[in-house]
């Protein structure tokens, strides 16, 4: 999937997640005004819209309320993000991936060890 | 064609009409009626070049008629004068009423001219169109392709609160290019503004929105294209590129003037300023064609900026005025009207078959030519031959009529297989008694009859042969069995041939119709406006008639009918 999700588009992807993957629009207003984000209304339908035309969300009809529904689950956006970031940043090497992340001591030694472990006992 | 064009020359002659009265008047209204007012009146003038729809008399219509009745009369005079020019020469005996061919020849080239004149309006306007068209959408394809989609919310936020402000229903996407200069609306039901990429402040923000917004409430792009449509239709016209700048023009000003009204003094300052900012700025793609954008060029914006400076509100006195003028206005539109066609889609071939019957005098120099069906038969008949031209016919037969009398029939090549047919022989001989002894509407009296075709009709399928002739129009078998068709029969044809215009039908069917009939139609066809008809039925018409019906059209003053009628009185 070629299509990207803007900054704020993730922010409301991330509220529908939050809520199980569906969302009705006014409990979305809500969770944006408790982060103290003003967003107006219109705002905030062009980005479900947006994503609506990205095909990220679907509109269920709930009497004469939107509900939105989420078509990728969080970690399915996660897989894919880190696939098109592989594959931009460090041409599909996850090798060069893990060095940098270690030498920017974004991971440390003792996580790698741990995640080695894991790595063995998957595989038995 | 010849009609179609006539009546696309009309809207345009009308629309200019409508154009410069409106355009004349402009220093009158300039600084009093609101921008809003002199934008939308000029759909006025666009529904009047394309529009052709028109009162019963208007100004262009019988302009148009008058010039249309003079070519008539012109016509029926020709064919009259190419009629006796033909008894003079006595060598021709061709039919007359059957053939349609003498006078198209000298008809056949005004109508390729028509043809040709259609051929290229059409072409040049459907070019116009397509490139119009195309210059349009690789203007959008460009836009598409360059074009990032707004999400950062601040600025999301300002379009919401304008769309909020002017009551939007339809909610506007947000982009920006990096080629464009100038902030602009496109789509006709998903409008998406478009910024150019440089940052913007967020009150010049507000001011974009509500300008381009404002543009999409006023429809403008259907407006725009509505110009479009009729700068296509009449590219020959001057004046209606002096319409598509006018309107161009008060586009803008109506825009400013309803963001205006919306702002205070201070804001109203700042509005223009924005303005001025995006002047400075080039256009790197120029294609002012059906998008709307914010600027339009310095001597505009400095119309506008003079009219933001004087901006006022509509007090109730110039409401009332412009209600007046308005009123006014669209009478005007009304009045100038159009040329209205007649609906007759084969006119070309009416004048041509209709020759009226020559009224007494000099009756003994004119070959009359019928059909006529009888015991079976259909015969083409002529009379009245002249001497000379007797001589070309070689076979001829006495023939001994009921009362006794004796008649030399001439015969034509085709129907000489019917020589010995006694059957035949006697049907001619009962046509003739029976012509001989009916006064049939003022032609001169049977003498030297020529029978220039036989056919041999099964009677039982009349009327499938009756449909067959209609279907084909095949004028003279059709007529010719016409009288035998029972009434009722008759009276739907007669309905069927007005109803469709076939008016050569009509004109070869008149003489055997049933005069109440004729005078039915004569009553129907100057209701409808046919002219055509009307022309047809005139020669069938007493003095009398003539008369009563002039007074009548002189009181509808519906002049073209007149004025035929006073053509056809006799001296």
């Amino acid at each position: 999937m070629a299509q990207q999700i803007s900054e704020s588009e993730l922010v409301l992807m991330k509220i529908i997640w939050k809520n199980g993957g569906a969302a009705l629009y006014s409990l979305i207003m809500e969770e944006l005004e408790k982060d103290k984000n003003e967003w107006k209304n219109n705002t905030v339908l062009t980005l479900l819209s947006r994503l609506g035309e990205k095909k990220f969300l679907k509109v269920r009809k709930i009497g004469r309320r939107n509900e939105y529904v989420a078509t990728v689950t969080e970690s399915e956006y996660q897989t894919m993000q880190t696939h098109c970031f592989l594959d931009k940043v460090y041409g599909g090497n996850v090798k060069n991936l893990v060095s940098t992340l270690l030498r920017q001591d974004i991971l440390s030694a003792d996580e790698l060890k741990e995640i080695e472990i894991f790595w063995r006992k998957e595989n038995e | 064609m010849n009609e179609f064009m006539k009546i696309l020359l009309s809207l345009s002659v009308s629309g200019t009409l409508l154009l410069l009265i409106i355009w004349g008047l402009k220093p009158l209204y300039k600084n009093i009626f609101s921008r809003r007012w002199q934008y939308y009146i000029w759909i006025i003038v666009a529904l009047r070049f394309l529009l052709p729809f028109t009162p019963n008399t208007s100004i262009v219509g019988s302009l148009f008629e008058k010039y249309h009745a003079a070519i008539i009369t012109n016509e029926n005079s020709t064919i009259q004068n190419a009629l006796v020019s033909i008894n003079e020469d006595n060598k021709e005996t061709e039919s007359i009423q059957t053939n349609g061919d003498i006078a198209p020849v000298a008809k056949r080239e005004s109508w390729n001219i028509y043809v040709c004149l259609f051929f290229i309006w059409f072409v040049l306007a459907l070019v116009l169109f397509v490139s119009k068209i195309t210059v349009y959408q690789s203007f959008i394809q460009y836009i598409k392709a360059g074009n990032t989609e707004k999400w950062d919310i601040k600025t999301l936020n300002v379009l919401s609160d304008c769309e909020e402000k002017l009551n939007m229903k339809t909610r506007v996407e947000l982009s920006y290019h990096p080629l464009i200069a100038s902030p602009i609306i496109i789509g006709f039901f998903r409008p998406r503004i478009l910024l150019p990429a440089h940052k913007l402040s967020n009150k010049e923000l507000f001011y974009i929105f509500t300008h381009e917004l404002i543009h999409y409430k006023q429809r403008d792009m259907f407006y725009k294209w509505l110009i479009q449509i009729a700068v296509c239709a009449h590219w020959f016209n001057p004046f209606v590129y002096l319409l598509e700048r006018e309107v161009n023009k008060s586009c803008e000003l109506s825009c400013d003037e309803k963001v205006l009204s919306v702002l205070d003094d201070k804001a109203r300052r700042e509005y223009g300023d924005t303005l001025i900012s995006f002047l400075k700025s080039n256009n790197l793609y120029k294609s002012s064609l059906a998008s709307v954008t914010l600027t339009e060029g310095a001597e505009q914006l400095k119309e506008r900026l003079g009219a933001i400076m004087k901006f006022k509100k509509m007090s109730k006195g110039v409401i009332v005025i412009t209600t007046i003028f308005t009123v006014a206005v669209c009478s005007c539109f009304f009045v100038t009207g159009a040329y209205a066609a007649p609906s007759a889609d084969n006119r070309e071939k009416s004048f041509v078959l209709n020759i009226p019957p020559n009224t007494g005098n000099n009756s003994s120099y004119t070959y009359v030519q019928r059909s006529y069906y009888f015991d079976s038969y259909i015969i083409e008949i002529g009379w009245n031959l002249s001497d000379t031209a007797s001589k070309e016919y070689a076979n001829s037969k006495e023939i001994t009529l009921e009362d006794n009398s004796t008649i030399k029939v001439f015969f034509d090549e085709n129907p000489i297989d019917y020589w010995n047919d006694s059957n035949a022989i006697s049907a001619i001989g009962k046509l003739i008694y029976s012509l001989k002894n009916k006064d049939i509407q003022d032609y001169p009296m049977i003498d030297m009859p020529l029978i220039s075709n036989i056919i041999y009709v099964r009677e039982n399928n009349l009327s499938v042969l009756a449909e067959d002739y209609f279907k084909n129009d095949n004028l003279t078998e059709f007529s010719a069995i016409f009288t035998a068709l029972d009434m009722e029969l008759q009276k739907e044809y007669c309905k069927k041939i007005y109803d469709d215009n076939k008016i050569a039908f009509f004109s070869s069917i008149i003489p055997y119709m049933n005069r109440d009939l004729v005078m039915m139609y004569a009553d129907k066809s100057y209701q409808d406006q046919k002219v055509n008809f009307f022309t047809v039925i005139i020669p069938y018409m007493t003095e009398n008639e003539k008369q009563g019906w002039i007074t009548k059209a002189q009181t509808d003053s519906k002049n073209n009918f007149s004025g035929l009628l006073s053509n056809s009185l006799s001296k």
